[in-house]
């Protein structure tokens, strides 16, 4: 049971992770092929992911209706949708015309009006970041109305501005980010060895 | 052996990477010394959960809905450190989750937080919840709902970073964010209380627990940080001067 649960999921990451490393740096067809195979079967385990997923949404719910708790009616929806999508993703596939129906005029609506929301969000982000408390905000306001000068009615009057707000953006900012990027992919190297040749397990459930 | 001719220098910088990590891994397992700057993050973590605890509100926490790629493993151990102390603390955290393949990881670093402290009887694994591709707006319901008093999004994050971050900046929650994404920084930065920025995130488990491999892991990144730095500035001046040779090395 040990072996299954800590030291399978090391040995299988270390295989896959070695096939995929490998053949970016090989040139041997058929590795390549396989290696494109394997990141095929991905979606495969994240279908078996998903199960475990829909077990805790269903675990949750039916808590919550069992419990008569205020939020029951959503819960109750929410299972509703569920056993809907899945059954008639079931019977049609998922170009089912029912199905396909239920995704352009219910689901496709809904995410688009929360995702409207968004407006919102940022403007009040907006409002709460330009907010002057200290000389970083300062930086962070002055270079936002650059950005905001340097278009439209603003730039034909204030000509200049297009050229700082150019300046601003190709020098500081972008000597930044790459700064922030180059330091984050080292990361991303050193943190994913650990994790293909075991040293870090801590996702397993236990430590290095 | 048929190597590719066009990643040499990807490779070297590889063998490189590995070839320091074992050294000063080693060199810190006998004894040598090692220092990471005091990460502010960090301890605004433990503040958000002790103010959540004498709240009696719980904490949220997100990874955000990118790809599954290293960030979240560096979101794991930071996930383990929020974890224990809400264990700790006897706080109620609920995580909310984009991707299935995470869930299973999720109940693991958690489970083994509140196993750590001996109360895996107040393991609740409700807490932790897949929203899948309703993520967005199930997360800002959560943390309307609970009126959390924490609101931790570090990981692999878009567009929702702004909205868990708005979303919990109107119960006055204490905010910390962490990602590799460049995108995304100036919105964590603005709206949270303490940001892991970039590699911050990844040194962070080297703060948390200085083990040999940790250690040897964030010493090999800086050591290569200053390799790239030397070969970025020596590269700028023979460019200046008209030499592309080491360009044309570093493409091959």
């Amino acid at each position: 049971m040990i072996f299954i649960k800590s030291k399978l999921p090391v040995v299988v990451t270390f295989v896959a992770a070695f096939i995929i490393v490998a053949q970016y740096y090989l040139d041997i067809p058929a590795w390549k092929s396989f290696a494109a195979e394997l990141l095929r079967w991905n979606v495969v385990l994240a279908a078996f992911a998903l199960a475990l997923g829909i077990g805790g949404i269903v675990r949750l719910h039916w808590g919550r209706i069992s419990r008569r708790d205020p939020s029951a009616p959503y819960s109750a929806i929410c299972l509703l949708s569920l056993a809907v999508f899945l059954v008639v993703g079931f019977a049609q596939t998922t170009r089912g015309k029912t199905y396909q129906w239920l995704w352009d005029y219910i689901l496709l609506p809904v995410q688009a009006t929360s995702y409207a929301t968004t407006f919102f969000f940022i403007t009040s982000a907006a409002y709460r970041a330009f907010r002057i408390k200290n000389s970083y905000a300062v930086v962070l306001m002055v270079s936002a109305i650059l950005m905001m000068l340097r278009v439209g009615f603003f730039a034909s009057v204030m000509p200049f501005t297009p050229k700082v707000a150019a300046w601003v953006w190709d020098i500081p900012t972008t000597a930044g980010m790459r700064a922030v990027t180059i330091g984050a992919a080292l990361s991303l190297v050193g943190s994913s060895f650990r994790v293909i040749v075991g040293l870090e397990r801590g996702h397993l459930g236990g430590g290095e | 052996m048929a190597l590719n001719k066009n990643v040499y220098f990807h490779l070297f910088v590889l063998v490189a990477f590995v070839a320091t990590f074992y050294y000063t891994a080693s060199r810190f397992r006998q004894g040598g010394k090692f220092s990471i700057r005091k990460l502010d993050a960090i301890a605004k973590m433990e503040e958000a959960v002790g103010r959540a605890t004498e709240m009696g509100r719980p904490i949220h926490w997100s990874y955000g809905m990118g790809a599954f790629d290293a960030q979240y493993f560096a979101a794991f151990t930071l996930l383990e450190y929020a974890a224990s102390l809400c264990a700790k603390y006897d706080t109620q955290m609920i995580v909310s989750i984009a991707l299935p393949e995470v869930v299973p990881m999720t109940e693991e670093v958690i489970r083994k937080a509140y196993t750590d402290a001996g109360k895996i009887d107040k393991y609740r694994p409700d807490d932790i919840r897949f929203w899948g591709g309703s993520h967005n707006p199930a997360m800002i319901g959560t943390i309307s709902r609970e009126q959390v008093a924490g609101n931790f999004m570090i990981g692999s994050l878009f567009h929702e970073s702004i909205l868990g971050i708005e979303a919990a900046a109107r119960y006055n929650a204490i905010q910390v964010g962490g990602t590799a994404n460049t995108h995304q920084l100036p919105f964590i930065a603005a709206g949270c209380d303490a940001i892991f920025i970039g590699a911050e995130m990844f040194a962070a488990a080297a703060h948390l627990q200085p083990n040999p491999v940790r250690v040897g892991s964030v010493s090999a990144e800086d050591w290569l940080t200053r390799f790239m730095i030397v070969l970025m500035a020596v590269g700028a001046v023979m460019a200046t001067f008209g030499n592309s040779a080491l360009a044309n090395l570093m493409k091959r």
